[in-house]
């Protein structure tokens, strides 16, 4: 059984949860701001929540694209491409994370 | 097993709207069965419903040795379906080779480019489905479909919106894949053209289905002929 979509499709899912979390990462830091001053690091439970919103809004945009279907047909669950969507999420937040913490 | 595909007792209500009560129909290897009805009649519900892309209300699909009360699509193209919805398959921005390389990545399924000739898409390859007219998208969708080689596909209106020229491209590219052994089940109003094709067919009426049997003894069935056929359809 295939565990990732086959390219372009890949990369368009790694591209468009990149960009959404990117919009929706910057909206929480200016809206709340982060710990010890910090706006870019965001506290555990607000981290999960963004990543929920994140793997929600991409799932929305492939589906309004039709990429879901064309990736169901392809036997590619919709469970299975949001866990792609929340692992490229999760990492992207990781690394940020960590990034802030070095350079403070 | 006589019946390869299946979805029966299919409900569905939309808010006070009862679209589906107890409607069925079922693919056999090799056959074009085609559900036939009035616009507004649930052949979309249904069909989207037994392809998993919308949920029922009650009524069980069972594809080979998979049975659910709420199919998933992925899990039966992992059995062998494919679905052509009546918006066609084809994903905004990507394109038709960008979608014919990946079913051949994934499915390992070879001569494109005989599939890509037979349904006149040479000059269409590097076109978005924003860029492709009707005809175009459901050949494109259809090549995607050849190339699958799946058990049983599922298109919904194939024939609508499209060109006579390319109507016979796709009705020919349809007996292609059921004399393979495919399964398929289809659905329209484009009559003639879905008599000819078809095997068997299944009314859609009043919230259920009837099937009526091959399509001679379908124009033949006088309530079929006076509610939905009507006299151009009833020369066939």
């Amino acid at each position: 059984m295939r565990l990732f979509p086959p390219q372009p499709f890949l990369g368009d899912v790694v591209r468009t949860t990149l960009v959404i979390w990117v919009g929706f990462h910057f909206a929480f830091a200016v809206g709340g701001g982060g710990p010890e001053g910090s706006a870019l690091a965001l506290p555990p439970v607000v981290a999960g929540v963004l990543l929920a919103l994140v793997v929600g809004a991409s799932h929305l945009d492939r589906s309004a694209r039709g990429v879901t279907l064309f990736l169901a047909n392809l036997g590619l669950s919709t469970a299975k491409v949001s866990l792609l969507a929340l692992a490229v999420a999760g990492l992207a937040e990781m690394g940020l994370q960590i990034v802030v913490r070095l350079l403070k | 097993m006589k019946y390869l595909f299946r979805a029966e007792g299919i409900g569905k209500r939309f808010g006070d709207r009862q679209v589906l009560t107890a409607a069925s129909f079922w693919g056999e290897a090799g056959k074009v069965v085609t559900l036939m009805g009035r616009n507004g009649s649930g052949k979309t519900t249904l069909m989207r419903i037994a392809a998993g892309t919308l949920r029922g209300d009650h009524g069980v699909v069972i594809f080979g040795d998979y049975a659910s009360e709420r199919p998933s699509t992925a899990a039966m193209a992992r059995r062998g379906l494919f679905f052509v919805p009546q918006d066609q398959s084809l994903a905004h921005g990507f394109t038709v080779g960008d979608h014919l390389r990946a079913v051949t990545a994934v499915f390992g399924s070879g001569c494109t480019p005989g599939v890509v000739e037979r349904l006149g898409l040479g000059g269409v390859l590097d076109r978005t489905r924003a860029e492709l007219s009707a005809g175009e998208r459901m050949r494109a969708s259809l090549a995607l479909a050849i190339l699958r080689r799946p058990k049983c596909l599922l298109i919904d209106e194939p024939l609508a919106r499209v060109a006579p020229k390319d109507q016979e491209v796709l009705a020919g590219a349809l007996r292609g894949l059921a004399d393979g052994g495919t399964a398929i089940v289809t659905s329209g109003h484009d009559v003639h053209q879905l008599l000819e094709l078809s095997d068997s067919i299944i009314w859609c009426v009043a919230g259920s289905t009837h099937h009526l049997g091959t399509p001679q003894e379908a124009a033949q069935h006088t309530q079929f002929l006076r509610e939905y056929l009507g006299p151009r359809g009833s020369g066939w």
